[in-house]
């Protein structure tokens, strides 16, 4: 029983952690990011397991956690607000050219980090080459250059 | 640009709501307050071993040094110190349904004797000089939620509670 219930918690207390950071604070892993998110996986372990290393903790534990998953998969597919909720939606950060400076501000961006995708992604070299940047649903940043 | 126009909802390249990306900017921040909320707690001791959680029960010949807050699975040690002018042996009860969340994994000095009482665990120590014992009871807690305790000392008995975090 228990098993379920530590899945749970863990699985909610992780999504409302990774909501609070943004969706942007993991979605381009740095080195650091890594060892932080390898911390994060051992640290989850024990409350996930507890004193149990058992074969069958350790199955029901992964059962729960995929039954969640295919759960909220399911949720987001009936509403689109439950999908807003969890996933987030895009946000336009550069326009025609355009920084639209208080939604960079609000998204814990600097015109440089966009910058450095632009260059990175389509060889880009000003902000006016940029018709729309974009902040997707996953924290990455698409980039359309201008025509 | 002003800041009205950009937070109006854009429908192209993608459809934006920016209502709710407001709303989610606004949880992001309350989250952070939260989460150094959280932290300053912690290193007060809410969950366990801080100035919050530290905690001292005084009888008149006996005193106990314990965390009220503790979280499931972890250990935690306290200190029993029991005085008796003059006599060879000194002995205490910790009871109360406490006793069915934490596990008695140590005691230094060894107790001489150890039984059962009605709903509690009776220790008997051989006294100093001075009729003085001073114990280090190390326990693991298996546990949740309030649990309600007593320590008696001869006829002496204060109860106190602690309270176990998952």
């Amino acid at each position: 029983m228990d098993a379920v219930f530590r899945a749970t918690a863990i699985y909610l207390v992780l999504m409302i952690l990774f909501k609070v950071a943004g969706r942007r604070s993991l979605s381009d892993l740095t080195t650091f990011d890594l060892v932080l998110l390898m911390i994060i996986g051992e640290a989850t372990q024990q409350a996930l397991l507890g004193d149990d290393f058992s074969v069958t903790n350790s199955i029901l534990v992964i059962g729960t956690l995929i039954a969640i998953d295919i759960g909220f998969s399911l949720l987001k597919n009936r509403s689109a607000r439950i999908d807003r909720l969890i996933d987030g939606s895009p946000t336009i950060v550069i326009e025609n050219g355009r920084v639209l400076e208080t939604r960079l501000r609000r998204c814990r961006l600097r015109l440089d980090e966009i910058m450095e995708i632009a260059r990175e992604s389509q060889g880009l070299e000003t902000v006016q080459q940029i018709k729309f940047a974009i902040i997707e649903r996953n924290g990455k940043i698409s980039i359309i250059p201008s025509d | 640009m002003d800041e009205h126009d950009e937070m109006r909802s854009r429908t192209y390249p993608v459809k934006e709501d920016m209502a709710f990306q407001r709303r989610m900017w606004t949880v992001e921040r309350v989250g952070r307050y939260g989460l150094c909320l959280l932290l300053l707690l912690t290193l007060a001791g809410l969950f366990s071993r801080g100035p919050l959680s530290w905690a001292t029960l005084e009888l008149t010949h006996a005193t106990l040094e314990y965390d009220r807050f503790l979280r499931n699975g972890s250990h935690t040690d306290v200190t029993l110190d029991l005085h008796a002018p003059g006599a060879t042996r000194t002995v205490a009860v910790l009871g109360g349904e406490a006793l069915d969340a934490i596990s008695l994994e140590s005691i230094q000095p060894q107790a001489e004797s150890m039984r059962t009482v009605r709903d509690g665990l009776e220790l008997t120590f051989r006294a100093d000089d001075t009729g003085h014992t001073r114990a280090h009871l190390s326990l693991g807690v298996n546990g949740l939620g309030l649990q309600r305790a007593y320590l008696r000392v001869g006829d002496d008995t204060v109860p106190f509670w602690i309270f176990i975090f998952p």
